[in-house]
Order: structure tokens, then sequence, then C-alpha cells
């Protein structure tokens, strides 16, 4: 286990880079992040069209959300690094066709726990802010926003774990992510699957485990903050 | 653009043959291990509410290990990795009477179980500790008072997370293509590749995925309204 | 009927009940009353051992509850016992809750215990809600709901910890005469409760426990009187002043 490590160790962490392009475990972070930070905005406008006022954008919101949450992941990447190039004419780089697919499919997931949040708000907030003469923008971006999104950052980051885990179908198109890699270093070493595997598992898991450990920390804090508690605890 | 959709192309004779096929395996792969999945998940409930540390330790470690590795990486430690610890004879057959779908469905499984399991423990957490208290006030045994009255509440409670991962567990036979069985992604990966028609097979299996999603969904609506647990 | 000595229980190192002795006679009905923390509510549930005791002994028609040949489940099933959050089981309709002991204790089937549910569901006025679940009627109909599900094994004693508190003022009443209507049928009852008109109107004695002692011990007219204890009429004036 350890001589793989010492051999392969640098390969899991960076891919080939600097000699070639930089992946691994880099990678695999780098698409998560910038796959959420995209996701998000495309989130909210769901969540505001799922939970607001009119009609026809309430439909077509919940017809892409059902939509895509009926069609595997692995379809929507087929889908972005097979026929998308096809569709619009000029080749796209395989991590791009991957993060375009997990944006695509995380959209209507963060949508929905955004939407919740929403929901989830007391109905004097909405009321609070009109009596106040507030419009619809800044009722929604000043008042309704910023405490559903607070809400919900625990569901937010364990989105991130998922996105994380979700990643790991890059080895499929070839997408020099972190399974990739080890997938390539299992070809290589083709007596030891049990060992690279074990460390690539654990990899991930290391991951996932601290950030569900933060998201249940989270969760706690802000479930606190909500209903009070933390004052109690300062006073007692 | 000289693209022209045909789905006959795609929808007849070998390839119509190949997409019933995968049909087929996909349905194989979530139904048996939807069931598995459950009947494990049930004694692991079981086993972690059994006020023994060691295994509930176990139990905790089993859960946290398929929820924090990626169901892919899990279907690759099966399927790369448990062959090497079989004796090569034994790893022949296996080959030759098609190994991959038996470790994806192990695979499978064991990952549902793990989280069915957790939504079984939610299910019963959520459920208020005076239920218990009232049942036993009434004279009726441990036993009774869970068979009779906390197990009634708790599959109800857990029912609409056991629903959503059971469309879960169906979207996620797709990934068993990526150890090479022949499921119905699998199948238009492969037609396409023949064929050159991207978009008529990914649609035919897309159509087909939602179809079946859907058919899911509405069940598992129909169900939690039906049992809905309301409480005040 | 019930008769307590010498008991004594600790939560942890904190002494919660402090050597309590007294007597409750076959048929009466004892009000338990006292500031909160007093440890009234914990002195009941020590009756149909929902809570342990660690000194003394606490006899139940002359029997030793906590003696190794009682079994705890029988013991209940001779002691109704209602909480102040009713808690009827929300997956069961009105007329399950009340055949569930009938049909899980004494193995009766629906058919069989049928009967006699209606016939207590018609005792407490709330035969029309048989079919109903219990998140779609109110909180003093399912309280009456609970003390139907108590009384259906036909036990020789019934224990309310602040069965009216968490009801809404308008139904405190109906419950009460309710109870007013058992207590007169000759069930020994213990009931916890701060509605001080139903202690004077009903009680056969009334109980006053302060830090997990008791303190006073006596009818109603005295207790009520100006000859009371200072303790009581303290608390007296405190929860007229809430209400």
């Amino acid at each position: 286990m350890l001589e793989i490590i010492r051999e392969y160790g640098l390969m899991l962490l960076i891919g080939e880079y600097p000699h070639g392009k930089l992946g691994g475990l880099a990678l695999t972070l780098i698409i998560s992040i910038v796959s959420l930070a995209v996701t998000f905005p495309c989130a909210i406008l769901i969540a505001l069209a799922r939970t607001g006022q009119s009609r026809p954008l309430k439909a077509i919101a919940s017809g892409f959300v059902h939509s895509v949450r009926a069609i595997p992941l692995l379809m929507l990447i087929f889908w972005a690094y097979f026929a998308l190039p096809m569709a619009i004419g000029f080749p796209i780089d395989a991590t791009y066709t991957l993060i375009i697919a997990i944006v695509v499919y995380q959209a209507a997931y963060l949508g929905e726990i955004i939407a919740a949040g929403i929901q989830g708000l007391p109905n004097g907030q909405v009321e609070a802010a009109k009596a106040l003469g507030l419009g619809y923008v800044p009722t929604t971006f000043r008042v309704i926003l910023p405490q559903a999104i607070f809400n919900v950052i625990p569901g937010i980051v364990n989105q991130l774990t998922t996105i994380i885990k979700e990643s790991s179908l890059g080895s499929i198109i070839a997408v020099s992510e972190l399974s990739y890699v080890m997938l390539q270093v299992n070809s290589n070493e083709v007596t030891k699957p049990l060992q690279i595997f074990g460390i690539l598992a654990a990899t991930y898991f290391i991951l996932c485990f601290a950030l569900s450990q933060a998201t249940n920390w989270l969760e706690r804090r802000i479930a606190n903050r909500r209903t009070g508690r933390v004052l109690v605890e300062v006073i007692a | 653009m000289g693209y022209h959709l045909d789905f006959g192309k795609v929808l007849q004779g070998e390839y119509l043959d190949l997409i019933l096929q995968g049909i087929q395996t996909t349905m194989v792969l979530f139904v048996l291990s939807w069931i598995f999945g459950l009947v494990l998940a049930i004694i692991l409930t079981v086993v972690r509410a059994v006020k023994f540390r060691p295994t509930q330790l176990l139990v905790a470690a089993f859960v946290e290990y398929h929820r924090n590795v990626p169901m892919l990486i899990q279907l690759f430690v099966w399927y790369f990795g448990f062959a090497v610890v079989l004796p090569d004879a034994v790893n022949e057959y296996l080959n030759d009477i098609g190994a991959e779908i038996g470790y994806a469905i192990v695979a499978l499984a064991l990952n549902k179980a793990a989280y069915m399991s957790e939504d079984f423990r939610s299910g019963m957490r959520s459920i208020h500790p005076a239920q218990m208290e009232a049942a036993r006030s009434i004279g009726l045994t441990y036993l009774g008072a869970m068979r009779w009255v906390i197990l009634p509440q708790a599959w109800r409670l857990a029912l609409p997370a056991l629903l959503g991962q059971t469309l879960i567990l169906f979207k996620g036979t797709s990934l068993a293509a990526g150890i090479g069985v022949a499921e119905l992604s699998y199948q238009a990966r492969y037609i396409e590749e023949q064929s050159f028609r991207i978009f008529e097979a990914y649609g035919i299996a897309t159509a087909i995925y939602m179809l079946i999603s859907f058919a899911i969904m509405w069940l598992s609506a129909v169900l939690s309204d039906r049992f809905r647990l309301r409480v005040k | 009927m019930i008769e307590f000595q010498g008991v004594s229980k600790w939560f942890g190192p904190l002494k919660v009940i402090k050597e309590i002795s007294a007597t409750v006679d076959k048929g009466t009905t004892i009000v338990l009353c006292g500031p909160s923390g007093s440890g009234k509510s914990t002195l009941v549930r020590t009756v149909n051992r929902l809570e342990s005791i660690q000194e003394g002994t606490i006899t139940v028609g002359g029997m030793d509850i906590n003696a190794k040949s009682v079994n705890v489940n029988t013991l209940r099933t001779g002691i109704g016992f209602i909480f102040q959050q009713f808690n009827l089981f929300p997956h069961l309709t009105v007329i399950d809750n009340v055949m569930l002991p009938l049909r899980r204790i004494h193995k009766q089937s629906r058919k069989e215990a049928l009967p006699a549910a209606l016939l207590m569901l018609e005792r407490v006025g709330l035969a029309d809600k048989a079919n109903s679940l219990p998140a779609d009627i109110s909180g003093g109909q399912s309280q009456r709901v609970a003390i139907a599900r108590s009384l259906i094994l036909k036990p020789e004693v019934l224990i309310l910890d602040e069965p009216t508190s968490a009801l809404d003022p308008e139904m405190v009443s109906e419950v009460l005469k309710l109870l007013r209507q058992l207590s007169g049928e000759g069930i020994t009852m213990m009931c916890v409760t701060h509605e001080m008109g139903f202690a004077r109107e009903v009680a056969d004695r009334i109980w006053f426990l302060k830090n997990g002692a008791l303190t006073f011990d006596a009818k109603p007219e005295l207790f009520f009187s100006s000859g009371t204890h200072p303790d009581v009429r303290g608390f007296l004036s405190s929860i007229q002043k809430n209400h």
C-alpha cells in the first residue's frame, strides 16, 4: 500500500501536472467547486420560479426539475460529451462537458433545496417587507433570499459532497480527475487492484466524511440560531 | 446541417434487441438490488438498535463508507478488487457466467442498504419518546410497544425517504455500465458507436429512463400520500 | 388502595422525592398540586413504575409494586395513566386507539373488541368520532379519547398528570366534566392539576408538594380555608395572579 502511495501519490493529487494537464484530486476539487459555483445562480432562478407567482414560469421550472430528476446523471454526461459538440458544431473539452452535465443535474436538486428554504420562511417576512412598501426585487433579494440561503447552507455544503462523488463519473469520459487517474494506475499495476481502489475510496471518504461532518455542525449551529438556543447557552 | 433524425434506424433489428436486453438488465439490477438492499437495511437497523457498542460501531462504519465514497468507486472496489482475493478458477467461472452483473447487484444493494437503514433510523427517531411511554403505560411489553405502536409509525415516517432512495437506485443502475454491465446506458453507448446515430441512441435511452422514473415518481406520490402519518 | 411509605427518589445527586408517606383510600380522588419542580409529576409516575424509586415502598391494592414477583405490564393494565400531551397513537383511528389494549393485551379480535370500545367512546361522548384520526380532532376530544383508552381494561386506579394543561381554555371544562363524572363512579384517582375549582369540588383530599416533600395533606375545606398551611396560601395567591 505504502509503495503505491510513494510511487503514485503525487499523481493521485495532481495528475500528470506539470508535464501534462492538471488532474487527480486537484482536478476533482476544481470541477466540483466550479460546478457548484455555476449551479448556484441557476438554482436560485429555479427556486424563484418555483416559489413565485407566475404560472408559466412555475410550470417551466417544475417541468425542468422533474425531467432532470428522471434522468441518470450518466445519460446527461453522454448527451453533453457526445451529442452537444455535434449539435453546436465544434468540440468541447471533456472536463467542460462534465461540468455542464453536473450543473444541469444539480441545478434541479439545489433549486429544490433553495425553494424549500424560501417556503420554510415564516409568512410574516414577506408581509412585513410589503408593509414597509418594498417591491418584489428588494423583497426577494434583501429579505427573502438572504434568510432562505442562510438557512439552507448545510444543504448547499451537502450538495458539494454529492458533486464531488458525482464527478467520479468523469472517469467514464476520460476526464483525468481522481478516479480516472487511479484507473490508469490500476492498468499499470495490474496485480494490486484492492490496494489501488482502497486508496481511491479512502481519499474520497476522507474528503466527503469531513464535509458531511461540517454539514452536521453547520446544521446544529443554524438550527440553534433560528430557535435562539445560542442565547440560552450563553446565559446558562 | 446534414443530420436528419431517424429513430427507425435504431428501433429495428439488432439494435432494437440490444435496447430490449438493456432494459431487461437494468430492471434486473434495479429489482434485485432493491430487494436485497431493503432486507439488509432492516437487518442493519435492528442490529444498530441493540445496545451493544461494537456491532453499533460496525454498522455505523458500514453506513459511513457507503455514504461517503462515490457509487462508481464502490462498483470498482467490488469488480476490480474482489476478483483478486478469489482463486483464478473461481474468477474464470464467474467471468463465464457474467460476473459483472453480480458485482453490480452486490455493490448497489449494499449501498442502498446503508442509505435505507439511515432512513429507518431517522424515522424511528422522529417518533416522540412519549409514544413509547404511553404504549408501556397501557401495559404493552417493550416488544409489543415496538410491534404495535413504534414500528407502524416508523415505516410510515421513513416511507417518503425510502421511495426517494428507490428512484436514486433506479438511476444508479446506469453506473453499472462503468464495470461493463450491458444495461440500458451501456447499450445506448454501444449502438451510438456502431450506428453513429447519437441523438437517436441517447434519445431513446433517455426517454425510457424518464418513462420508468416518472412511473416510480407517480407511485411514490400515491404511496406517500396514502400512508402519510399526520401528527399534530 | 395506594400507600406510599417513606418513598424517596434521586435524579443523580438530586433528591426529587423526599420520604413521602401517605395513603389513598379506595374510591377516593386525590388532587396533587404545588409549584413546578415540586415532584408531583414524578410522584404519580412512580405508581405505575414509569419512574423507579430508591427508598421506601409503594403498594397498590396491598401489593408491593416494586417486588421482584410483580410483572410491570400486568401492574400497568390495572392502572390507567393520562398524560398532559394525550399521546394518542397517530397512525390509528380513535376507535383503534381505544381497542388497542383489548386487542394487543387481551388478544381479542377486532370484532370482539369493537362493542366494548364503542361503549367506552359513547361514555366519553365521542362515538361519532370513532373513525377519525387523532390529527383531525380537538385537544379536548383527544384527551377524552385518551381517557377512554386508559379505562378500557377497567383499571381500579386512574392517574392523571396535568390532564388539562395542554388544552385551550375553552376545552378544559369538557375534560373536567368527564373527570367529575368518573370520580363519582368509584374509581380511585390521583390527579396532578392546577385547576383549583376542580380540586375544591371533586377532591377528597388535596396533597401539596414542595421541593419533593409532601408538606400538606388536607381535605379541601381545610386546604382552602384561612387555617391552611402558609406555603399553600402563597401558592394559591400566585396561581390566582396567573389566571
